[in-house]
């Protein structure tokens, strides 16, 4: 039963991930789409022209231009922030050390 | 009395084919040490020569079809059949950031699943200290440099299979074969001995894939020039076939207490006991979820199994730290 409930729990963002990820770029949208960038800033699909090796006939590679939409982050995006994740890390390392330390209760020769 | 179950009609094929064999190959199937040795260089063999002859289509198909199976064969080997999901809390503060990473944690915040693996251990306090010790070492150097570190923990995870098969089980000096000849074909792919191979074969492109190697340059050898880059993406294909080789075949061989093989009844019954039908159930569904999503999208689907795998890389350092802390083989 525990096994179930740890896959359960380790499934679940696995899931909630995948749709985000295809939110979070431009693959299969067009322009002027909702997007994230990957620093988490909301943004807009725009087309851009790019040099880009081409490796089809091998190394090394030829350049060629070609036009893809890409993520770019509006004015009203708010960056990732590490701080939410500072906080997290540093109450999970004070759970682990409260669940290893914990002081014993006294045993039966100390009674 | 309880009756035998009744074998599958493949394994009636295969104890025939066996027996047909039986005067060439008896040998190779004699004991488990060569019958792993040589299914391990058979399997590197094969990686290789798909890495020369069709390395986008290795990258493409490989997490597709088999990336779901190779976390199962992680799940069972690391954490189920050690029995570590029943070590009281700490399978639970293992997987906490674990969970994290699904949600686009920071490396530093997935590396903390190794402190409760190290604490929770039975072993000496020195060797606690040092494995926090390199605990604290990575941590930094993910806060330094995260994508940096992101990039050596993607490639350095595929050679993480081959140390933990390697300790599975006391080895043979035969038995070096196996790490030296993967080391080889990873020093000749990225020495470019692959490059004209490429170039004769065709396979720098694989029109249908929905990928090319630029892509795969752009995420797994960004701004490491136009020489290095492919041959980097080249060596990552093969030891990553690699690396589900030892998860799926060799690890699997090692692991199992009977040391001749066993019918695929047998094996199926093993998986039931271990996971329990539902859960293989969804299992079983989720491998073919992936797959039927590359037939429709394989680039997406590729991308959206690699977010399902994040965690699994950190589940190994963890595992691999707490087993050397307790200074036990993961053999049970």
């Amino acid at each position: 039963m525990r096994l179930y409930v740890l896959v359960a729990v380790l499934a679940a963002p696995a899931f909630a991930d995948i749709i985000p990820e295809e939110v979070a770029t431009c693959r299969n949208k067009a322009a002027g789409a909702a997007c994230t960038t990957g620093e988490g800033h909301a943004g807009t699909c725009i087309e851009t022209s790019i040099t880009r090796p081409d490796y089809s006939g091998g190394v090394p590679p030829t350049y060629k231009a070609v036009k893809m939409l890409t993520c770019v982050a509006t004015a009203k995006g708010s960056a990732r922030s590490m701080l939410p994740w500072v906080g997290l890390g540093l109450a999970f390392l004070a759970l682990v050390a409260a669940l290893t330390f914990k002081p014993r209760g006294p045993t039966a020769s100390a009674a | 009395m309880t009756a035998l179950a009744q074998p599958w009609w493949i394994d009636s094929v295969r104890s025939r084919v066996y027996r047909a064999l039986r005067p060439w190959l008896a040998h190779l199937y004699a004991d488990r040490a060569s019958r792993v040795l040589w299914l391990g260089v058979f399997s590197v063999v094969v990686a290789f020569t798909l890495t020369l002859v069709s390395p986008l289509w290795l990258l493409a198909l490989g997490p597709v079809l088999l990336g779901v199976p190779h976390l199962v064969a992680d799940a069972r080997y690391l954490v189920v059949q050690p029995k570590l999901h029943e070590r009281g809390a700490l399978a639970w503060l293992v997987a906490l950031p674990l969970l994290a990473t699904g949600f686009g944690a920071p490396p530093a915040i997935s590396l903390l699943c190794l402190v409760p693996a190290v604490l929770m251990a039975r072993g000496s306090v020195a060797r606690k200290v040092i494995a926090l010790t390199a605990w604290a070492g990575l941590t930094a150097l993910s806060l330094a440099w995260e994508n940096p570190f992101l990039l050596v923990f993607l490639h350095a995870h595929n050679l993480v299979a081959l140390g933990w098969w390697w300790a599975l089980r006391p080895r043979t000096k035969q038995a070096f074969v196996l790490p030296v000849l993967v080391l080889a074909c990873t020093g000749f792919l990225l020495a470019g001995g692959a490059d004209p191979f490429l170039t004769a074969l065709g396979a720098w492109a694989a029109p249908g894939s929905g990928t090319s190697f630029s892509e795969f340059i752009e995420t797994a050898a960004p701004g490491l020039g136009a020489t290095f880059g492919p041959r980097l993406v080249l060596s990552f294909a093969f030891l990553q076939s690699v690396h589900y080789a030892m998860w799926l075949r060799l690890v699997p061989e090692d692991a199992r207490t009977r040391p001749a093989p066993r019918p695929f009844r047998a094996t199926w019954d093993a998986l039931v006991k271990d996971f329990g039908f539902p859960l293989l159930l969804v299992f079983i569904g989720l491998t073919a979820f992936i797959a039927f999503w590359g037939l429709e999208d394989l680039a997406g689907a590729r991308w959206g199994y690699l977010r399902l795998a994040a965690f699994h890389g950190y589940l190994e350092l963890a595992v691999g730290a707490f087993f050397l802390v307790e200074r036990k083989r993961p053999a049970w």
